[in-house]
């Protein structure tokens, strides 16, 4: 978290030098968390459709790549892992700039992944025994986020988001609380 | 816009500290409760240089689990070599109990022991007799006032005897008690 407050801050002052009000840009963006990727082992894809000024509408694609993860789980450290998330998510800006703003976020997520649950199982005698049991889990999230965005040379765009939302069906076997952070590198069209 | 900065700070330090860490709670873990794991061997007097026993002679690997109609396997759920459970000597003065050291004062039979402050006493598992085997003594050595004490459980009444799972295993944390222990001290004078 740290280290995305960190870029977020120096991306930040990158971007004051070329502010303006423009909104000659295109109506369509395709995005790629790189942080996603080198932090979580993550791939996160993204496509955002700007309606106007101030409303966007996207679909992202978050799927799980990440050895440690996946080593996690099977050693028991982690009793969950995320296979993939698809998320389609509203943007409304809440600054009068195009070029760098500030936006809130509403998505929701069909998720699916992997648990373990603890179970008290017979062996051929008739003796109890527990073990955790792999099991798959599906579910659906609603949310919502808050970021940060800008572009430089009008082409290439950077957001910055972080906002978590709530699996609706669990009950104990998917996450109760998913995140939505990311660091998107995109290019506007 | 700085207190839409500020808010957007807030947010984000917020969010990240209050995600869910259900995640990373430990799951793979049973508690239980199985009265008279332990039993301390009692004699109606004891002489200084007498030797206080405590076994674990009815800890089978399959025990009798609470609400259940079937018997519980630890082995097969623990894959646990020993289970450890800790108790202390102390010797009343001047109306206090003081804690005992134990030293090179203590005997043992079966299973192994740590001793520090307190007895570390390891039940091991024997093949054989599918039995988790310990059987310590404690040499006493001095006349007065004595008690032995086990610590409290997970579940404030009893004293907890413990799975060393590894490799993936569930661990297993028993509430038990001590046979002739009474709320979890045995209290006897040494003449």
């Amino acid at each position: 978290m740290k280290k995305i407050i960190f870029i977020f801050l120096i991306l930040t002052q990158v971007s004051l030098a070329q502010e303006n009000n423009s909104s000659d840009l295109g109506k369509n963006e395709i995005k790629f968390d790189v942080v996603s990727l080198v932090a979580l082992g993550k791939i996160h894809v993204s496509y955002e459709r700007f309606l106007g000024k101030d409303f966007s509408v996207g679909i992202s694609g978050n799927f799980n790549q990440s050895k440690s993860r996946e080593e996690d789980f099977e050693s028991g450290k982690n009793r969950t892992l995320e296979e993939y998330q698809i998320i389609p998510f509203v943007r409304y800006s809440l600054s009068k700039s195009q070029i760098r703003y500030y936006f809130i976020e509403v998505f929701v997520s069909a998720n699916q992944g992997k648990y373990r649950e603890l179970e008290r199982l017979l062996d051929q005698n008739n003796n109890g025994y527990y073990e955790a049991i792999q099991k798959e889990y599906s579910d659906f999230a609603v949310g919502a986020a808050i970021g940060h965005k800008f572009y430089i040379k009008e082409k290439f765009g950077v957001d910055i988001f972080v906002g978590m939302g709530k699996n609706l069906f669990s009950s104990g076997e998917s996450p109760d609380i998913i995140s939505r952070v990311g660091v998107n590198l995109g290019y506007r069209f | 816009m700085k207190t839409l900065k500020y808010t957007f700070f807030l947010t984000l330090i917020v969010i990240s500290f209050s995600c869910s860490k259900e995640d990373e709670e430990f799951y793979n873990a049973v508690y239980t409760t199985i009265p008279g794991l332990v039993t301390i061997e009692v004699q109606p007097n004891y002489e200084v240089n007498d030797v206080l026993w405590i076994n674990t002679n009815s800890f089978s690997r399959y025990l009798s689990e609470p609400n259940q109609t079937t018997p519980l396997d630890v082995y097969r759920t623990t894959n646990s070599q020993k289970f450890s459970f800790i108790y202390s000597l102390e010797r009343q003065v001047d109306g206090n109990w003081e804690n005992v050291a134990i030293g090179n004062n203590f005997v043992q039979e079966n299973g192994s022991t740590s001793i520090g402050n307190y007895v570390t006493a390891n039940a091991i598992y024997n093949s054989t007799t599918e039995t988790y085997e310990f059987r310590g003594g404690l040499r006493l050595l001095q006349t007065g006032q004595y008690r032995i004490g086990f610590f409290s459980g997970y579940n404030g009444s009893n004293f907890d005897i413990i799975s060393d799972s590894g490799n993936r295993s569930t661990f297993l944390t028993i509430a038990t008690t001590a046979i002739n222990a009474n709320n979890g001290f045995y209290n006897f004078t040494v003449n």
